[in-house]
């Protein structure tokens, strides 16, 4: 068996609680010259990652959820803006205080290939979202969805997974092109 | 191939696979670097997919957080204002959603962007509640309540239950509506405004909801409620402005109330209890609330037995003694005097019920409810009680008067003149009026009894002459009106919750319903309730009742529920009402046949106490004429049997000796044969009983050692004056009664003498009943029994406490009445003394 499925209502609450404190880490990605539109996307992406990464078991929280999310947020920083080559990597001065371990790179992997699900579509990206995100059953999702039967819906998540791989496989050869350079 | 593989691969993740198909499945794995790869990619994409669908959440909870500076978050107490009504209300309709794609930067900007593209007035701030998909309740700063069910949405026209948005606007001042620029125009007619309110919904991706059927419920307060007024909806024309089109009526929910907390009783009933600190239990007093139902017992009766009449017990001895004389065909009473009866229509549903008396020439009865002697009783004309009427004053005697034997008896009862011989009436036609007023309606009987003595001279008086009538008179008068008990009693059950009934808009109408007395109004609500409250309410004003208009105007709508229920209801409500009937009436006759069992044991007691002093008085005088002929001949030396066998002048010995007697007169007797002289001597006893006004019954009980019966003394006003037989020992015992009990006083040696004012003793009834009947057994060998008596006099007293009941009782339903009866009808005397409780 896979990772359990999250659940999805203990997140929004947690979720709730986290994004309080969005004004501050917008506050804090500010003074290293990071525009609000951008700290807002790392924010987010932080919380991902916080989420995903509280799901893993062996990792112990050393610390409050929120330095963890600051924390990420500012190794998020560090990268984009290391891509960009707007400043020199050395220039940066930023306190990364851990070097990402290997949890942490593959993550970032994983960040990089899902953007490649942005062009999975409307509709796969809800069905795959309420099946797989939420643990919806069949008959439900068929009804949400305005789905005649489950059966149709069943046979459409097949379509859906097998685009997502297809999108994915694409992304990953890609990505392991732009490598080699 | 490859669609089959992700099956293969999903339901092998899902451990869906057999033991075997596992088995082989991971031995496919481990062989086939294709396949390998596949299982790989599909889980690196799965775990993409699980990571996306967490950006979607973090995205969501993103929008909420910026949304809710403007959210109002719900939570406010449910509190329905008093007044509503919402004049004009209005769903935006149309306009495009944007799907542009958002940067989160600007999401929050956007947003409202996107969602104030929607509002319908201008210049209008917007306010916006944050549904959670549970059915809530919202209000507005201006308090307009909100009332949203997860049944409210519709997206894309299926029902949505999940979070939303609600935009709300609200135009109610004159200045809102002026500075939105809005109109107040119907096609080409202007509207009054009591306000404009715009309501939208968006999903919190900020899809545009629809509104369901059931829709939104708004409950606007307002000042003034002012009739008519209709719910428009609001079509945007050119220009910018609005046409108000399809006006509906409004409605505004009933406010469901348990029908455990409901109040139907009459308005006044429960706090009159209370003021008089009743039972509080509702099955005491829906009990007692039954019994005031009218026609309980069909069949008419003798209300309030108070007092079983005394001419009841002559008119049975009457009825022998009319038997007896008709027997040796001399001259009865009924020859002698006619009555007659007849009814004289008065206004105001009064009449007067006539009695005309025919005396033939020479004799004479005693005047109407007066007793003068000769008459043994007074001349009397009554009705019975009914419920049917009540009495308006008296019996009239409009018959020319009179004439009395004295000028005292004149001044007493107030008789013009008199005469040295008796009172009479001046004619030989006598007319007695009673007047009464009906109330009911229909034709019916009045029944009564009449009683009279006829005496020609001083001397000469047939027997008591008693009868009964029953004269038929109708009536137009409204049936005594008010709303049955047993049919409120009825819906006010628990199958009745979740209806019309069960609100608190009923139990506000309730009220109103009692005060129409009127059933009909009543039937108006219980017998529709699937129609809305305000439709009833304009029946019940058409029906003659402006003053429901009140709850018209309200616009009350209904409790829905569907046909099977409402059939169901029906037949319960038909069925119930029966039922509580039967139970009032089984109630009201139980408690009907105890008080008649007790009346007809007192009836009784009191019948064989006529019959036993009859008895005792003639064994008495008897007794006592034996001992005094005794007495006389021992004196003039004689021995009875010698005076019986030798006749004539003995005769006048015997007769001289019963004359004193009788008279109670000391006498001096000759023997005209011997010269010799024989005393019986009567001495005057005379005593006063301190305070006898208290005592309901008095008497003073004789005992002679020298015979066996016992005497009985009446006092007159507290008085006793007795003439003592000198030869005789006397035992007495003074006894007073009332209804707290017994009083006592005992003389061991009574002489003929005046003994002045003695008081008596309080004594327990076992205490009194040992003493007396000590005094009595002691005298003689074969005193006479006074068990009888005794338990006669002990009937009489326990009839005081159940009468004094009675009259509390009788005083209780009197003044409870006028709470249920409460149409001008509070001169209606209640005269029953039973309490159901």
């Amino acid at each position: 068996m896979e990772k359990p499925i999250y659940d999805p209502l203990e997140i929004k609450k947690e979720l709730g609680v986290l994004y309080k404190h969005f004004p501050e880490v917008k506050r804090l990605l500010r003074t290293f010259g990071c525009d609000g539109v951008t700290a807002e996307d790392l924010f987010q992406e932080a919380l991902i990652i916080y989420l995903r990464k509280k799901n893993d078991p062996d990792f112990d929280f050393q610390l409050a959820p929120i330095h963890f999310i600051k924390q990420t947020c500012k190794l998020l920083w560090y990268n984009s803006a290391r891509k960009e080559q707007k400043h020199g990597a050395t220039d940066l001065k930023l306190d990364v205080e851990e070097v990402p371990d290997s949890w942490m790179e593959k993550e970032l992997q994983y960040k990089q290939l899902e953007t490649a699900l942005t062009k999975i579509g409307k509709q796969c990206k809800e069905l795959l979202h309420l099946f797989y995100g939420l643990g919806w059953n069949m008959v439900d999702i068929a009804n949400k969805l305005g789905m005649r039967n489950d059966k149709v819906a069943k046979a459409q998540k097949y379509r859906c997974i097998q685009k997502a791989k297809d999108l994915v496989q694409e992304a990953q050869l890609s990505f392991e092109s732009s490598n080699q350079y | 191939m490859e669609t089959n593989w992700n099956q293969l691969i999903e339901r092998y993740l899902n451990n869906e696979l057999s033991a075997e198909d596992k088995a082989a499945f991971e031995t496919e794995l481990q062989g086939n670097p294709e396949l390998r790869k596949e299982f790989e990619l599909h889980q690196l994409t799965k775990e993409l997919i699980l990571r996306n669908s967490l950006r979607t959440l973090v995205n969501q909870s993103g929008k909420w957080f910026h949304l809710k500076k403007i959210l109002i978050n719900s939570g406010i107490a449910l509190v329905i204002a008093g007044a509503l009504t919402a004049a004009v209300y209005f769903v935006a309709s149309g306009g495009n959603k944007s799907n542009k794609k958002e940067t989160p930067e600007l999401m929050e900007k956007s947003m409202i962007e996107n969602l104030e593209k929607y509002l319908a007035f201008e210049n209008v701030n917007p306010e916006y509640f944050k549904f959670t998909g549970e059915s809530d309740v919202f209000l507005s700063a201006s308090g307009v309540l909100l009332s949203i069910t997860d049944n409210s949405f519709l997206l894309d026209g299926k029902p949505y239950t999940g979070e939303a948005i609600v935009q709300w606007q609200e135009a109610q001042k004159a200045s809102d509506i002026v500075k939105a620029g809005l109109s107040t125009i119907s096609g080409d007619k202007l509207l009054e405004t009591q306000g404009m309110f715009s309501l939208n919904a968006f999903t919190p991706e900020g899809k545009k909801l629809e509104l369901t059927k059931e829709g939104v419920y708004v409950q606007v307060p307002v000042d003034e409620l002012k009739k008519d007024m209709k719910l428009f909806t609001g079509v945007p024309g050119k220009n910018g402005t609005i046409d108000w089109q399809n006006p509906e009526e409004l409605e505004r929910l009933p406010k469901p109330k348990n029908m455990a907390r409901m109040d139907l009783f009459p308005p006044k009933y429960e706090p009159k209890l209370n003021e008089l600190k009743w039972f509080t239990e509702k099955t005491k007093r829906d009990s007692l609330y039954l019994s005031f139902e009218e026609n309980l017992s069909e069949a008419q009766f003798l209300w309030g037995s108070d007092t079983v009449s005394s001419e009841q017990q002559i008119k049975r001895s009457v009825k022998e003694n009319r038997k007896s004389s008709t027997l040796q065909g001399i001259e009865k009473p009924e020859d002698m005097v006619r009555w007659s009866f007849s009814v004289e229509y008065l206004n105001n549903n009064e009449v007067n019920i006539v009695a005309t008396v025919n005396l033939e020439e020479n004799w004479m009865v005693g005047i109407l409810n007066k007793s003068i002697s000769p008459f043994t009783i007074p001349t009397r004309f009554r009705l019975d009680k009914s419920p049917d009427f009540a009495f308006v004053g008296e019996a009239k005697d409009l018959s020319p008067i009179a004439w009395a034997i004295d000028s005292e008896t004149a001044e007493k009862y107030q008789i013009k003149k008199y005469c040295k011989e008796m009172a009479i009436y001046e004619s030989s036609l006598l007319v007695f009026k009673q007047k009464i007023k009906l109330l009911r309606r229909g034709e019916f009987e009045i029944s009564g009894n009449f009683s009279c003595q006829v005496c020609k001279a001083q001397s000469q008086c047939l027997p008591p002459y008693l009868g009964e009538f029953t004269v038929q008179v109708s009536s137009n008068v409204e049936s005594n009106k008010h709303i049955p008990p047993s049919k409120v009693l009825a819906i006010w059950n628990k199958k009745f919750n979740n209806t019309n009934l069960a609100t608190q808009d009923f139990e506000d109408r309730m009220k109103a319903i009692h005060e129409t007395c009127n059933e009909k109004v009543f039937d108006v609500y219980a017998k529709n309730l699937n129609e809305p409250l305000w439709k009833l309410d304009q029946r019940v004003v058409k029906m003659g009742y402006p003053e429901f208009q009140v709850f018209a105007d309200q616009k009350v709508g209904a409790v829905r529920i569907n046909d099977g229920h409402q059939k169901n209801l029906d037949a319960f409500y038909e069925k119930a009402i029966e039922s509580i009937r039967e139970k009032g009436r089984q109630n009201f006759q139980t408690a009907r046949g105890r008080e008649r069992l007790w009346d007809t044991e007192v009836q009784k007691e009191r019948d064989n106490e006529v019959l036993r002093k009859g008895l005792r008085e003639s064994a008495n005088l008897n007794e006592e004429y034996g001992f005094n002929l005794a007495n006389v001949g021992k004196q003039l030396g004689k021995t009875l049997g010698f005076q019986i066998h030798n006749g004539g002048p003995i005769v006048n010995i015997d007769k001289y000796v019963w004359d004193a007697t009788v008279a109670r007169q000391s006498t001096v007797i000759t023997d005209p044969e011997t010269g010799k002289t024989a005393r019986i001597t009567y001495e005057p006893l005379s005593l006063e009983v301190k305070e006898s006004g208290k005592y309901n019954k008095l008497y003073l009980y004789l005992f002679s050692k020298e015979i066996n019966s016992y005497q009985r003394l009446d006092f007159k006003n507290g008085k006793l004056d007795y003439n003592l037989n000198g030869d005789m020992n006397y035992r007495a015992f003074v006894v007073g009664m009332n209804e707290k009990g017994y009083f006592y006083h005992q003389i061991n040696e009574l002489k003929a003498e005046d003994l002045g004012m003695i008081s008596l003793e309080e004594i327990s009834e076992k205490e009194f009943d040992k003493r007396i009947n000590t005094l009595n057994e002691h005298r003689t060998d074969k005193p006479m029994s006074l068990k009888d008596e005794l338990k006669w006099l002990f009937k009489e007293k326990a009839n005081y406490t159940v009468q004094k009941k009675r009259r509390e009782n009788a005083a209780f339903r009197r003044e409870i009445r006028p709470t249920i009866y409460s149409c001008g009808q509070s001169e209606i005397p209640d005269n029953t003394s039973i309490l159901v409780q």
